[in-house]
């Protein structure tokens, strides 16, 4: 009798599965949701102790202390929580196929090369990620990035399929991979344009002849009637059909036409940086976050501080000490970039449990030299959302935003404090496990 | 058997008459005569009448600034110091302009333009930048801030040769790194592969066929205009090679070090009319004369050993006095260590880093000093087609210059400056390579103290 006792487990299973997570099956959360927490960190340079945040429709509307609501607003209770903006992996690999591509790729997106039942979301829920962005692996150009929610109440959902391009520029190939591509997209442009031309052109040249047409029809009518034949109506004017573009370049060809699309610059050293600002120098619609590898024997970014403190691009670095190139010397690659008057974001070094874990105490020791913890928090959140191209709608706790929130049990710049809940548009949608 | 002659009367100046079969190469014989001629004609005037040099350079300035004012031109002035314009003679008591990464002027009392930088050389000597030549892989070459580039610099190096590319090292600077393709067609012709020496002999052959068949092609077509030129499609791969050395677009440059496979390349280069680069040539002094007839140069490493086999009979095995014997005959003379990159596992100096070392064990076969200096300057630059840049101190070439402490070979001279492109590259002082060596000149004073762990205080 193995078939009822088996759907019967099976029966059971799901029904403690969801009971044990109400929220996931809820089918309309309550219009307005107030969390009373024992902190809120904004991420805008503001800290309210007790905190109290008003969420309506998913959306933040007020934070404050001690705020009034409505009776009838369902109440989450974290007197005991710190809530903050959850927070933004920029650059992950997380339970990816090792694939690699080499020179200009543009075109390729990881959203194609991701099957999410393959990865483990929940990892990097429960050290606070709420938003990740899964980077294509290789030099020069690889691909775009896919960013995904990596919780809610359907799952992990996919935001962007085709996030920013990687663009790695070190001392190979990597600089005339990058100058390739954007003399392609504007010689594709230049064709483009010329194409569009001419078929102008032609369009004028077939209307006149219709006109001539006409008029001679007219003629020849009023000359004999008798014979009466009837031009057919005009055929319709072929629409213009655009020259085929690489999709390779497409990427490039959409941001010199102005379009949304969003770059980031991983360096491997100094000489990259100076690579990168020769090829850009032509370029000046191309910007996008710097994204300073520390490589293996540390990181001679000093030698390119003065042009980073002219240009001041968003440098998003990894928390912790770097070894200054060829010395025994520790220090901060933040802290540089922040004297330098850069903003900064960071990311994990890597996507291993102890990377991730570690991220926000890491952070904190940063903060502490120096940093702030307003920058600090800022860094982790909006900033790091500024690369995903979503710091319009997640990364800080102010009027508007979505209610993507953590609750952690604990300062989250000191080490040892653990993310208890997290939240995603108003739902509690992950909570730790006891 | 060796006639030793001055670098002035070397053979392949006179080979215009030698035979017809050269005309090929005449022309370039004759640009080098040219050249020759011309360094020999400046450094009298620079040396004799200086003040007619400072009054060009300054002329030429003068134009310039009227033309347009250009607040960014960059000068540097180097003052005083023992000048070695190309290795052979000496020049005292001058001061080198520099303007924008070019040399301007050469003389004894030049007016020093507002905002340019100034080098006391006084007490130092000053060199063409030093010239690495095949070097297969000085990784650092691009990356503009490594280690390995300040080794270099350090070691007075400022152009290299990485891969196929001409680079130099301009620390901290995109601008003016990157010089171009070498000229040479790597190829080989050794005795360990039979078949392949037979495949590209037949493509040579095919390809003086070749011309022949064109050259009859352009009478005929003087005679009938409807002549069919013979096909050139088929002319790849080897046959592209063939066709582009005997053009005289490449060079050849070929690994050989002993009598049995340096002899068949050099009667192939004479019987197909190319131009030739043995590298290694251990036994070159063997015969010189064949390599001297083939107009071939040799990049030599005096230091490497190439051990006497007994039982071949006759004089064979690497001698010290191979530079000097192959110079001697007039075959340019170019020295490489024996590893090509800059590494701290070179034994004994043995890497790219102590280059002027390497050049100096050839002075000690015998080798002339001023020839031992050219042979890490001015040859390697001409052998890499970039002669009319790099390799002496000339108005109009490249603002490239090592400033030593000392003569350039002596095992304890060390180079104060760096000069790439008119900019200072390396400074002994400011870097923390050898900063505590001989700090300011003297040999007397203390080190830095804050130098760990090169020096180790009086503690220890």
């Amino acid at each position: 009798m193995g078939f009822p006792r088996v759907s019967l487990t099976l029966l059971t299973v799901i029904t403690i599965l969801l009971g044990a997570r109400p929220s996931a099956v809820a089918a309309d959360p309550p219009a307005m949701v107030v969390i009373e927490a024992g902190r809120v960190i904004t991420a805008t340079g503001q800290e309210y102790s007790p905190g109290t945040v008003v969420i309506e429709d998913g959306e933040i509307v007020l934070v404050g202390t001690r705020l009034e609501y409505p009776a009838s607003a369902e109440v989450i209770e974290a007197r005991d929580l710190t809530v903050m903006p959850g927070l933004t992996h920029s650059q992950t690999r997380l339970d990816l196929a090792p694939y690699r591509r080499a020179g200009s790729k543009a075109g390729a997106q990881v959203a194609h090369e991701i099957y999410p039942s393959e990865i483990d979301f929940d990892r990097l829920v429960e050290h606070g990620f709420l938003y990740a962005a899964f980077s294509p692996a290789g030099t020069g150009i690889p691909g775009r990035a896919a960013v995904y929610r990596t919780a809610g109440a359907d799952g992990p959902t996919l935001v962007n399929d085709s996030a920013y391009v990687r663009v790695v520029v070190g001392t190979g190939s990597g600089r005339r991979d990058l100058e390739r591509a954007l003399k392609g997209a504007e010689a594709a442009i230049a064709a483009r344009t010329k194409a569009k031309e001419e078929w102008d052109k032609k369009q004028a040249e077939a209307k006149k002849k219709a006109e001539e047409a006409k008029k001679k029809a007219a003629a020849s009518k009023e000359s004999d009637k008798s014979k009466g034949a009837p031009d057919g109506p005009p055929s319709p004017p072929a629409e213009f059909v655009p020259p085929k573009i690489d999709p390779n370049l497409q990427p490039f060809v959409d941001r010199l036409d102005g379009k949304e699309q969003d770059f980031i610059f991983e360096l491997t050293n100094a000489t990259g940086y100076l690579n990168l600002e020769a090829v850009l120098e032509e370029f000046e619609e191309f910007d996008g976050p710097l994204f300073l590898n520390q490589g293996f024997r540390g990181a001679d970014y000093e030698h390119v501080l003065d042009r980073l403190a002219v240009t001041k691009p968003l440098t998003v670095v990894v928390p912790g000490l770097s070894r200054r190139s060829h010395t025994i010397n520790l220090y901060s690659p933040a802290l540089d970039f922040h004297t330098a008057g850069c903003s900064v974001a960071f990311r994990p070094n890597g996507d291993s449990t102890t990377a991730l874990r570690d991220y926000l105490s890491l952070v904190g020791n940063v903060a502490r030299e120096g940093l702030g913890r307003d920058a600090a928090f800022a860094a982790v959140t909006v900033e790091a959302a500024k690369i995903l191209g979503l710091d319009d709608t997640i990364g800080t706790i102010e009027k508007g935003k979505r209610a993507d929130l953590i609750f952690l049990d604990g300062d989250p710049l000191v080490s040892g404090t653990k993310v208890k809940r997290a939240m995603i548009g108003g739902t509690v949608v992950w909570e730790a496990k006891k | 058997m060796i006639g030793v002659r001055t670098p002035q009367s070397r053979p392949e100046q006179s080979s215009v008459e030698e035979s017809p079969r050269k005309m090929g190469k005449s022309k370039n014989t004759t640009a080098r005569l040219a050249l020759l001629l011309a360094v020999v004609a400046v450094l009298p005037v620079v040396s004799a009448f200086p003040a007619r040099a400072f009054a060009q350079g300054e002329k030429a300035d003068d134009k310039k600034v009227d033309e347009e004012k250009e607040p960014e031109d960059r000068y540097l002035v180097i003052r005083g110091g023992v000048l070695h314009p190309s290795g052979d003679e000496t020049v005292e008591g001058s001061s080198v302009l520099c303007k924008n990464g070019k040399i301007v002027a050469i003389g004894p009392h030049l007016d020093v333009p507002e905002g340019a930088e100034v080098i006391d050389a006084d007490g130092h000597h000053l060199y063409p930048g030093l010239v690495g030549i095949e070097t297969r892989s000085i990784v650092s070459s691009t990356d503009l801030f490594s280690l390995n580039m300040s080794l270099g610099l350090a070691a007075g190096l400022t152009t290299v040769v990485s891969g196929g590319t001409v680079y130099k090292l301009s620390y901290g600077e995109l601008e003016g790194n990157r010089l171009g393709r070498t000229p040479f067609a790597v190829i080989r012709y050794t005795t360990r592969d039979p078949a392949g020496r037979r495949r590209l002999r037949g493509a040579f052959e095919r390809m003086w066929k070749h011309q022949r068949d064109l050259e009859a092609y352009e009478i005929e077509k003087a005679k009938d205009p409807k002549a069919k030129k013979p096909d050139e499609r088929w002319i790849r791969g080897d046959f592209q090679t063939a066709k582009r050395l005997m053009d005289g677009d490449t060079v050849a440059l070929v690994r050989a070090n002993t009598v049995q496979e340096i002899r068949p390349l050099t009667d192939l280069a004479r019987k197909y009319d190319f131009k030739l680069v043995v590298q290694g040539a251990a036994e070159g002094y063997l015969c010189a004369g064949d390599l001297a007839r083939a107009g071939a140069s040799c990049i030599v490493t005096p230091r490497a050993r190439l051990d006497v086999d007994s039982t071949v009979l006759r004089a064979n095995g690497s001698s010290p006095e191979n530079a000097k014997i192959l110079h001697a005959h007039g075959v340019p003379v170019v020295v490489t260590p024996s590893r090509g990159g800059i590494s701290l596992m070179g034994l004994g100096g043995r890497d790219l880093a102590h280059l002027p070392m390497e050049a100096a064990f050839a002075v000690r076969g015998g080798l002339e000093e001023s020839a031992a200096i050219q042979s890490i300057t001015t040859e390697p630059a001409r052998m890499i087609g970039l002669a009319h840049r790099i390799g002496t101190i000339e108005v109009g070439k490249d603002a490239d210059f090592a400033i030593t402490d000392g003569d350039l070979l002596h095992y304890m001279s060390l180079v104060r400056w760096t000069i790439v492109n008119g900019r200072i590259a390396y400074d002994k002082e400011k870097d923390s390579l050898y900063n505590h060596i001989r700090p300011n000149g003297d040999a007397d004073s203390p080190p830095p103290d804050d130098h760990w762990p090169r020096s180790l205080g009086e503690d220890w």
